[in-house]
């Protein structure tokens, strides 16, 4: 009993620190550049907020552009979900730009939903910019949506049986 | 065991909630969003194990040296404590208790130490207690201390 006390109250703990430590949705551009997706300024959206996440489809083809006033070294696209990022594209920028366009069906095969675009760049000026995509599709239809109802449903199991464990005991 | 199988389950429960808000577009799982989500799933289920369905005894009626209906606990097993009358007392320093003889659960409830316990029965090392509100629980039979 107290060691599960214990684990809600560390669970209950680590959330208050963690809520604590979030910070607001801020600007989502660092660095002296400009940048778009799709043609909408990065600059502009946030990119934790949803509400200004870029509606796409699997079938598109996002483009993404950025621009320097001062010279671009290496540049990269990264998706980034959950905190986990992964390269999608990288290449060298000209004329102190570069642009590049990501088919979303090849990084986004497993489900629909909110994904994180991340570009950096380096040179004498690095910059930085994220912004939120939106791939429109079906949850239920898709891998990661199948397997998040299949986790919840280990979970509501592991409760169900661990109250009809307790009635068990009670009744006998 | 139980702790293991519920924090597992609280993982990815936690985890299926967050990519599933993430699939419909609700919110975007950063690091922090999906640690909260894991960390509430953990919390969800450690709190269902212990607040919900367990029986826990009545201290406050123990104490109570008024009459007391057997409705009014209805853990008592069938007891007939209305002639209840101590035979063990629980050491000073407390003594685990569980709501079966089964050491792979963990263990409900640490009774205080000095609380005055009736053995209703033995089987091999538990030995089941009534304390005087009715309430039943196993526990290590050789940590009770003889009122005797």
């Amino acid at each position: 009993m107290r060691q599960r006390r214990w684990l809600g109250s560390l669970a209950l703990a680590v959330c208050a620190t963690i809520s604590l430590r979030t910070s607001p949705a801020g600007a989502s551009m660092t660095g002296p550049c400009t940048a778009t997706v799709n043609g909408h300024d990065v600059a502009s959206l946030s990119a934790s907020s949803p509400s200004d996440a870029i509606d796409v489809k699997e079938s598109d083809t996002v483009a993404v552009k950025a621009q320097s006033s001062s010279a671009i070294g290496e540049y990269r696209v990264q998706l980034e979900y959950a905190g986990i990022h992964w390269t999608v594209a990288k290449g060298q920028a000209t004329d102190n730009g570069w642009s590049r366009e990501v088919k979303v069906s090849t990084y986004a095969r497993y489900g629909s939903g909110l994904y994180r675009v991340h570009g950096v760049s380096g040179g004498s000026s690095a910059c930085d910019g994220a912004v939120l995509i939106n791939v429109d599709g079906q949850p239920l239809t898709t891998p990661l949506g199948l397997g998040a109802v299949a986790f919840i449903l280990v979970g509501a199991a592991n409760l169900a049986a661990t109250v009809r464990r307790a009635r068990k005991v009670v009744a006998s | 065991m139980s702790g293991v199988r519920n924090i597992v389950a609280g993982v990815l429960s936690g985890l299926g909630v967050v990519i599933l808000l993430q699939q419909y577009a609700v919110l975007y799982p950063t690091g922090t969003v999906t640690l909260i989500g894991v960390a509430l799933g953990i919390g969800l289920q450690f709190a269902v194990g212990s607040f919900v369905g367990h029986p826990r005894p009545n201290f406050a009626a123990v104490a109570s040296p008024g009459p007391t209906t057997v409705a009014e606990f209805p853990h008592s097993g069938g007891v007939d404590w209305t002639e209840w009358s101590p035979t063990h007392r629980v050491p000073p320093e407390g003594l685990d208790a569980w709501p079966m003889p089964d050491a792979s659960m963990s263990s409900e409830v640490r009774l205080d130490g000095g609380l005055d316990v009736r053995v209703d029965q033995i089987d091999g090392g538990w030995a089941q207690i009534v304390c005087e509100n009715g309430w039943t629980a196993w526990v290590d039979l050789h940590e009770l201390e003889d009122r005797a």
